[in-house]
């Protein structure tokens, strides 16, 4: 191979992962929610092998992998999908201790404190909240495993206090409302930095 | 007779093997038997780590990632005793790529390859070392990224898991294309095959032919979905052991010896 052949492999394959590098950038909305005790976004893409071990340990099912609409850096890494199951690592299946990160061969999820835990927090949508629109609905507040994360105005609506949620995602998983009023953010998440 | 039976049996093994693996991982968690997928799997008290996800990520987080070192040496030493055995009995993605890639090639798209640079050694380098490099820039592991053999691992695990699988299983028919214009995937371009050549360049045992039966017929050559020259004693290092040289040879000329003796 010479020099000019060597060159053009090289400014191809640049070119190519470079448009893949932005791509996440034009289709992802927000920051994707992380099994608990993960390491900084930027730290975890990074060591994260992709095995998908984290996902098969969850006993609920919490855990999938990100799909390319997820953006091309985080493709194959592990998410909280409330959608498919809540993180119960404060209260529930999981034993109060995190299975994923037992089971992560790189570090890339640790094993903490379950209260140091902050997965993010979950946001409601009033518009869509049966309880705001003045029906009969106190899910979210029953299942919450966090005192204190949601309290109730006049006792029947529920107002969520973003520093208090760990965003394990109970409430969204089970808000009976359709569509969902609630959402997982990462807003407010607290990660570990790797040593 | 004797031979008919035994060229079916490899090849049966050589199919079924990627699929049985394939059924562990997916029945990880259920059946106990190991846990991961074949990027990193645990069978029992023995882990086990693709050699080119530890670079990667060592690059990528820029710190030698500790759990993964015992796990790498393993495949390193038995890659080094056996050569790429790996890629020959059980990727799941080789079957997928040697079977779509070789008939396209030759049934539908003949000559329409870029061979002759990619059939050059020094190009499959550079594609590894450039994945290393962008790894080490970008700080994510580039080609764990689009691996196949970690794509179809996820999806599998995925659709066993939540019933779903993933856009990124797009990927694969993808590579199968580029595979067609490009080169062959396994012998020339996968950056995974190329770590594993590398590190089997002093593997233990290897094919070698009897000159006194061999009658210069080149069907080992044609067969070997590596494209090792055994006539030529070329490319030894990526023979992947798959035998179907040692079963096609009309003369039953090749032999497996000890590199040392050879």
């Amino acid at each position: 191979m010479n020099r000019r052949e060597f060159l053009r492999v090289f400014g191809v394959g640049i070119g190519v992962i470079a448009l893949f590098d932005m791509f996440p950038r034009i289709i992802r909305r927000r920051n994707l929610v992380r099994p608990p005790g993960s390491v900084v976004e930027e730290a975890f893409n990074a060591v994260c092998i992709r095995c998908a071990r984290c996902i098969q340990v969850c006993p609920t099912g919490a855990i999938v992998i990100a799909d390319m609409s997820d953006g091309f850096k985080e493709l194959g890494t592990p998410k909280i999908d409330p959608l498919r199951g809540p993180c119960e690592r404060i209260q529930g299946r999981c034993d109060q201790k995190a299975k994923c990160a037992e089971v992560c061969p790189t570090g890339a999820i640790r094993p903490i404190d379950r209260r140091a835990a902050k997965t993010g927090s979950a946001i409601i949508n009033a518009d869509r909240c049966i309880a705001w629109r003045g029906g009969s609905c106190l899910v979210c507040y029953e299942v919450c495993p966090v005192q204190g994360a949601i309290s109730l105005m006049d006792e029947s609506r529920p107002i969520f206090h973003a520093d208090i949620c760990v965003g394990c995602g109970r409430c969204v998983y089970a808000c009976p409302a359709q569509p969902k009023a609630l959402t997982l953010t990462s807003e407010g998440e607290r990660r570990l930095w790797p040593d | 007779m004797a031979r008919l039976g035994q060229k079916r049996l490899i090849r049966l093994v050589r199919l079924s093997l990627p699929v049985l693996v394939l059924m562990v991982v997916a029945s990880g968690p259920v059946l106990q038997i190991a846990r991961g997928s074949i990027c990193t799997i645990s069978l029992g008290l023995i882990t086990l780590t693709c050699p080119l996800g530890f670079i990667q990520t060592s690059l990528a987080s820029s710190s030698i990632v500790l759990g993964l070192v015992v796990p790498t040496a393993t495949i390193v030493a038995a890659t080094i005793l056996l050569g790429r055995v790996f890629c020959g009995w059980i990727c799941p993605a080789g079957n997928v790529m040697q079977h779509f890639g070789d008939v396209g090639r030759s049934r539908y798209l003949p000559g329409l390859r870029l061979t002759s640079f990619f059939q050059q050694n020094s190009t499959r380098i550079v594609l590894l070392g450039s994945t290393l490099v962008a790894s080490a820039v970008l700080r994510y592991p580039v080609f764990c990224v689009v691996c196949p053999v970690g794509i179809i691992c996820r999806n599998v695990i995925s659709l066993v898991h939540y019933g779903s699988i993933g856009l990124d299983l797009l990927l694969i028919p993808g590579i199968v294309a580029l595979e067609l214009v490009l080169a062959p995937w396994c012998a020339h371009i996968c950056p995974l095959g190329t770590t594993l050549s590398v590190l089997s360049r002093k593997s233990t045992i290897v094919p070698v032919i009897d000159k006194a039966k061999c009658v210069v017929c080149s069907i080992c050559t044609k067969v070997c979905s590596l494209k090792v020259s055994l006539i030529h004693s070329r490319a030894l290092e990526d023979c992947s052991k798959c035998l179907e040289c040692s079963v096609r040879c009309p003369t039953n000329a090749i032999e497996w010896r000890k590199r040392a003796e050879s």
